[in-house]
């Protein structure tokens, strides 16, 4: 699913950020990324959700070598990848209902196809009410929540996911971790960066440890 | 229920400006196209007016009595009917010689007492070979001194390179008014490429193709592009039909009278149409090779 080899990433001619990433992931996996802030938990995100070309190694993703991969190529790749972003990037121009549909609509859907299918993923995660608000109306977490379902919504391979319960109550985060476990079971793999050690303790999957820009992977928290 | 764009497009100041300029562009666009047809349909109707007509002018020979000068003309013109080629021959009567000088010399008793050159009019068979013109002129001046064969093609030469060169110019008027109106929609699309870079890598992160986002701003030119054209055009037509009129009214003879068909109203009209298609085309190559130096 996800393969990083002797993988580094610096940004311009800044000391390197992340060096020597070299790991792997199974398909239908859930890791956490766990470590202290600045220790390079969301670059490591970008690059595996390709916003970020490493500055050196290889990285391939469903099989997939993404050194030599053309943008159309990389484009389509990127279909099977649900994110969820730490600081959501709604479209402020767009209702609910059109940013959580923009990932159907980008791939060349017509609405009637998927209409009902995004009303439903609104109600599911409480937002039926609200399909016609404009996202600067709405709470911290209830744009965390419209983020979260366009990331879903296209029934992703992967699911990557920034501090995904960071600004919704334990009841919404809990709800919203039930809905990663449910995608996790059907064969989605989940990767969610997160502090909340609550969260990972009682939902125990292996962790992905960042520390001063190099990785371990630790088994799941008994 | 879907909004028509993902980028906020409309709401982009620098993009306001744009069918105004295009506007502008294509009321110059219209202008100098018009003149281009206007000076075609001129061309075209002096070289029809003239192909295959030639005019023989005998001097007034004062040291001849008349019925020598009238024996001389006649011969002249029994020689020109007698070549090969020759299609029709017509004699200008002294009324008819008068009218062509009147609008210059005046009409009056003085016009009477010149002595004006006899004319014939000699008109060419088209199905026949072409006449050897220079042996004929050899043979007039053996018959009569000082007789002219004119085939009008040096004048109309000039007049027609002149009129070429005018054509050309508002050719090359309406090529740069285009590159002036591309260059502007480079201009906004890059700007909003700019402006909107954040949604962009968005729509990218989630799927989007660069042509996908392409197409945003492409169709966003195209409605700015045919929003502005109308208005150039419609602002312009009144002026080039006054302009027809005024023209026409002149009674100039360097324009004869021009009046526009189907094509020429057709290709005015379709200025707006191949405006909006021309800057969507730019808009797309701006945007996908802007988004390629991306890689």
């Amino acid at each position: 699913m996800i393969h990083f080899e002797e993988v580094a990433l610096r940004y311009g001619d800044g000391a390197e950020t992340l060096r020597d990433l070299s790991f792997h992931l199974e398909p239908g996996s859930f890791h956490y990324v766990v470590g202290p802030s600045g220790a390079g938990k969301s670059s490591l995100l970008k690059m595996m959700y390709l916003a970020l070309p490493p500055s050196d190694g290889r990285i391939s993703l469903f099989g997939r070598d993404l050194g030599d991969m053309s943008r159309d190529d990389l484009a389509i790749l990127r279909r099977r990848i649900g994110v969820v972003f730490q600081e959501f990037r709604l479209l402020n121009h767009l209702n609910v209902f059109q940013n959580v549909a923009l990932p159907l609509k980008v791939t060349g859907k017509r609405e009637p196809r998927w209409q009902a299918h995004v009303k439903e993923l609104l109600e599911w995660v409480g937002l039926g009410e609200r399909i016609h608000a404009d996202p600067l109306t709405l709470s911290g977490g209830e744009q965390q929540r419209v983020a979260i379902a366009r990331a879903v919504i296209t029934r992703p391979n992967l699911i990557i996911a920034d501090e995904p319960t960071g600004n919704v109550d334990d009841r919404m985060a809990i709800r919203l971790m039930y809905l990663f476990e449910e995608l996790n079971k059907v064969g989605t793999t989940v990767i969610i960066a997160t502090h909340n050690e609550g969260l990972v303790d009682r939902f125990p999957h292996p962790l992905i440890s960042l520390r001063d820009g190099s990785l371990e992977i630790l088994p799941a928290p008994v | 229920m879907f909004y028509s764009s993902d980028l906020p497009l409309k709401k982009d100041q620098s993009a306001r400006f744009l069918p105004l300029l295009v506007g502008f562009m294509v009321f110059l666009a219209a202008l100098a196209l018009a003149g281009a047809l206007a000076m075609n349909a001129v061309v075209s109707d002096w070289q029809s007016a003239f192909t295959g007509k030639l005019t023989v002018q005998i001097p007034y020979d004062d040291t001849a009595s008349p019925s020598i000068r009238s024996e001389r003309l006649q011969g002249v013109v029994d020689l020109l009917r007698m070549q090969p080629g020759i299609g029709g021959v017509t004699l200008l009567g002294p009324e008819e010689t008068r009218a062509l000088v009147e609008p210059w010399l005046g009409a009056g008793a003085a016009l009477q007492d010149l002595p004006l050159p006899s004319l014939i009019a000699v008109s060419l068979d088209l199905d026949a070979a072409e006449p050897d013109l220079t042996a004929i002129s050899i043979k007039l001046q053996e018959l009569a001194p000082g007789t002219q064969l004119d085939d009008h093609q040096r004048w109309l030469g000039e007049v027609l390179t002149n009129l070429r060169s005018l054509q050309l110019l508002a050719l090359g008027l309406l090529f740069i008014v285009g590159i002036s109106a591309m260059l502007a929609v480079v201009y906004v699309t890059r700007t909003g490429l700019a402006i909107h870079h954040e949604v962009i890598e968005l729509l990218h992160l989630i799927g989007a193709k660069d042509a996908y986002v392409a197409r945003q701003f492409q169709r966003q030119a195209f409605v700015l592009g045919l929003t502005g054209g109308v208005i150039g055009l419609l602002v312009a037509v009144p002026l080039v039909i006054f302009i027809g009129y005024a023209l026409s009214g002149a009674d100039s003879v360097l324009f004869p009278q021009v009046e526009f068909g189907g094509l020429e109203w057709g290709l005015l009209a379709a200025l707006p149409p191949v405006t909006a298609i021309i800057a969507m085309i730019t808009a797309r190559r701006t945007v996908l090779r802007g988004l390629a130096k991306l890689s």
